[in-house]
């Protein structure tokens, strides 16, 4: 289950890489190629789906990062402790961790996507409703707080 | 209050533990939902994490990562370490000056400070304690090195601080890392230099200290030639009113001095050296530096030991174009830094495919590391956007700014506060929200007392910088005592006399502005 959920996060993840240079690169290309008269005008589109995948590819990756514990954090009371405490300190830090993924990011940002999609908000340039944008947020907190459980699973049975 | 409640949950939730990006987004929340309806609280925090990423300066951050693991994975850093040998293997300790050296290159062409200090590091570790260098010394000379590549271009977070500060400009603040970077690095060499003659650590050739002074005294000339070029460049060049005249001459004057150098170096490059061939070789000796001269050795092996260095020159010269595309066009004003950022992922890309060290099937692991440090990163600018949303709101910027007044109007002492202040900030936070929380608190306070926007960003740079190599959050110490294989309580007493001479490098650039803002002073990149 949860190599499943690494990989397809994985895919994602290099793809939203791969297509936010090659977003960016058009978007330079399009604006020397504007300079020198060959197309008309540079793309604006393209900076703003550059952000769009930049938002996605953080909160998506922040989530795959829960997965994998690569957080930074002062890990100078969990190496301190030993056994029993150590157990219990590891399932409270990521139970805190799964508290904020539920409530803020989940919840907070469903009710966020829900107002942006009835209040028909949508970007400048695209079009595009901004819900779109802003649902990288629930997504991410709803997978971040799987992991989670993942991660308090681990450490009640290590 | 709120104050209060924002204090101690943070302090608390990092003592336990919890990482620090998920600390800072549970103590906004916790401070916010005392002032405002719970949903409305939580959508924004919710809606200031995506809109903190939402951001087109920001995207330089993935891209300059990217470069980086694409430099790591292509062979780049053994060829720069070759270079830096070159450069300054005769000194005494030749093998921690060359890691230093390689560090400030890699550094700074791959703007991470974790990447140098993993891929220089890693490198030169084993061969420092084969030629029995302590692995302390090593870990301690590599650690403290590999921060310099975050003041010198092209680096994040410098990128966030320009966003934290409200659009400073990033090409100025990269032109103006150089000298405080280059400064840093060579009292490290110093000390790692002194360190070295008194443990009696070997150098790399069998040059005496004199004959160094004298290939030292060789390079004189090349750098008046230059300090001349950087004079003409300020007082004349950077006066022009026409704005297309002046880049035009910017391009003419250095590409016809970068000409010169590439064009005699190519003259001595072939196999053998005639009589008028040497004036020639001499003149390019100045002009690179002078370290290579014929009195110091026997005609043959002077010469071989040139053509070799300049074969790890020409060998190490595409990556170290890298930083003349980057930061000459921004400097330009050819492109932005976000669109170098993606001209820097294709270069190296490039790069990769010619060295013939990176093959399409390694691709998408390069990608994915790429994608796991920027997250990493991210997630913590997000958590920080949103934080410092908090702070505005609650209006503690404006009253830590009276606070910081009502204590002095004296320019010196606030800045030995707020110095004091970002030490023990760097020792206990990450750099990225570090500079994300404190850059609206503190910047309004020196604004105030007329201390230049970019020449703050160095100092708040510098002074997390040393952070970086304390624990209990440095991540730069921990990549380094991994790649040493030495404990962190054991590196502490090594880094002491190189933590001093760093304090000293940034007492001078906190007093003497010009450290910082000369350099782009002198091509009229300052408002």
């Amino acid at each position: 289950m949860k190599k499943i959920l690494d990989k397809s996060l994985e895919f994602v993840l290099i793809v939203c890489m791969t297509l936010m240079v090659v977003n960016v690169t058009w978007q330079v290309l399009s604006r020397f190629l504007a300079q020198w008269g060959v197309i008309d005008a540079a793309s604006s589109a393209s900076e703003e789906l550059a952000r769009f995948f930049l938002v996605w590819l953080g909160l998506l990756g922040a989530a795959y990062a829960t997965g994998k514990n690569m957080h930074l954090s002062v890990d100078l009371l969990p190496e301190y402790l030993t056994g029993h405490a150590k157990r219990n300190l590891m399932m409270v830090i990521h139970s805190i961790v799964f508290l904020f993924s539920l409530v803020v990011m989940a919840l907070g940002g469903w009710f966020l996507t829900k107002l942006t999609f009835d209040l028909k908000q949508t970007s400048p340039v695209l079009f595009m409703p901004l819900g779109y944008l802003y649902m990288a947020i629930p997504i991410s907190g709803l997978i971040s707080a799987l992991y989670s459980v993942f991660n308090i699973a681990e450490a009640k049975n290590s | 209050m709120e104050v209060l409640i924002l204090a101690l949950s943070f302090i608390i939730l990092l003592a336990i533990g919890v990482p620090i990006a998920y600390s800072i987004g549970i103590s906004a929340i916790l401070t916010i939902i005392v002032s405002m309806p719970g949903d409305i609280a939580l959508s924004t925090i919710a809606q200031r994490m995506a809109t903190g990423l939402d951001s087109f300066p920001l995207l330089a951050i993935p891209f300059f990562i990217l470069a980086g693991q694409l430099m790591n994975a292509g062979g780049i850093a053994r060829r720069l370490i070759n270079f830096a040998r070159t450069l300054i293997g005769w000194l005494p300790g030749a093998l921690a000056h060359i890691n230093i050296l390689a560090n400030m290159l890699f550094g700074a062409i791959s703007g991470s400070a974790v990447a140098a200090a993993s891929a220089i590091g890693g490198a030169m570790h084993n061969q420092m304690v084969d030629e029995g260098y302590d692995p302390e010394y090593n870990a301690s000379v590599n650690i403290s090195s590999a921060t310099t590549g975050m003041i010198i271009p092209p680096s994040n977070i410098m990128i966030v601080y320009s966003l934290a500060s409200g659009g400073v400009s990033i090409g100025a603040l990269f032109v103006a890392g150089y000298i405080p970077g280059i400064l840093i690095g060579l009292v490290l060499m110093l000390v790692a230099g002194v360190i070295a003659v008194r443990k009696k650590y070997p150098t790399q050739s069998t040059l005496s200290a004199a004959k160094a002074s004298r290939r030292l005294l060789y390079a004189l000339p090349g750098l008046a030639v230059l300090a001349g070029m950087l004079y003409v460049n300020r007082s004349v060049v950077g006066n022009m009113e026409n704005v297309s005249l002046r880049y035009l001459s910017y391009v003419l004057m250095w590409g016809v001095y970068f000409g010169v150098m590439v064009w005699f170096g190519r003259r001595i490059f072939p196999a053998r050296l005639s009589g008028g061939m040497q004036i020639a070789a001499k003149a390019a000796f100045f002009l690179f530096g002078g370290v290579y001269s014929k009195k110091d050795s026997a005609e043959g092996e002077d010469f071989y030991r040139f053509t070799a260095g300049f074969r790890t020159f020409v060998d190490a010269f595409p990556s170290l174009m890298l930083l003349f595309i980057v930061i000459g066009g921004i400097i330009a004003g050819v492109f932005t830094a976000t669109e170098a950022s993606v001209i820097a992922v294709l270069y190296t890309l490039l790069l990769a495919f010619l060295y013939r060290e990176v093959k399409v099937r390694h691709l998408p692991e390069v990608l994915l590391n790429a994608v796991k440090t920027t997250s990493i990163v991210l997630i913590l600018i997000a958590t920080s956007m949103a934080m410092s949303w908090v702070l505005a709101f609650e209006n503690i910027p404006q009253d830590v700014s009276a606070a910081l007044l009502a204590i002095s109007q004296n320019k010196v002492v606030i800045l030995i506060i707020i110095n004091l202040v970002l030490l023990v900030v760097g020792v206990f936070m990450d750099m990225t929200p570090a500079v994300l929380i404190f850059t609206p608190i503190f910047l309004p306070v020196v604004k105030e007392l007329g201390v230049d926007p970019v020449h703050f960003g160095i100092i708040m740079i510098m002074n997390l910088c040393i952070g970086l190599c304390t624990p209990p959050v440095g991540s730069v110490l921990f990549v380094g005592a991994a790649v040493a294989k030495v404990s962190i309580s054991r590196l502490i007493r090594p880094l002491l006399p190189l933590f001093l001479v760093m304090l000293i490098v940034l007492l001078l650039t906190t007093y003497i502005p010009e450290i910082s803002l000369w350099l782009p002073g002198t091509f009229g990149m300052l408002k």
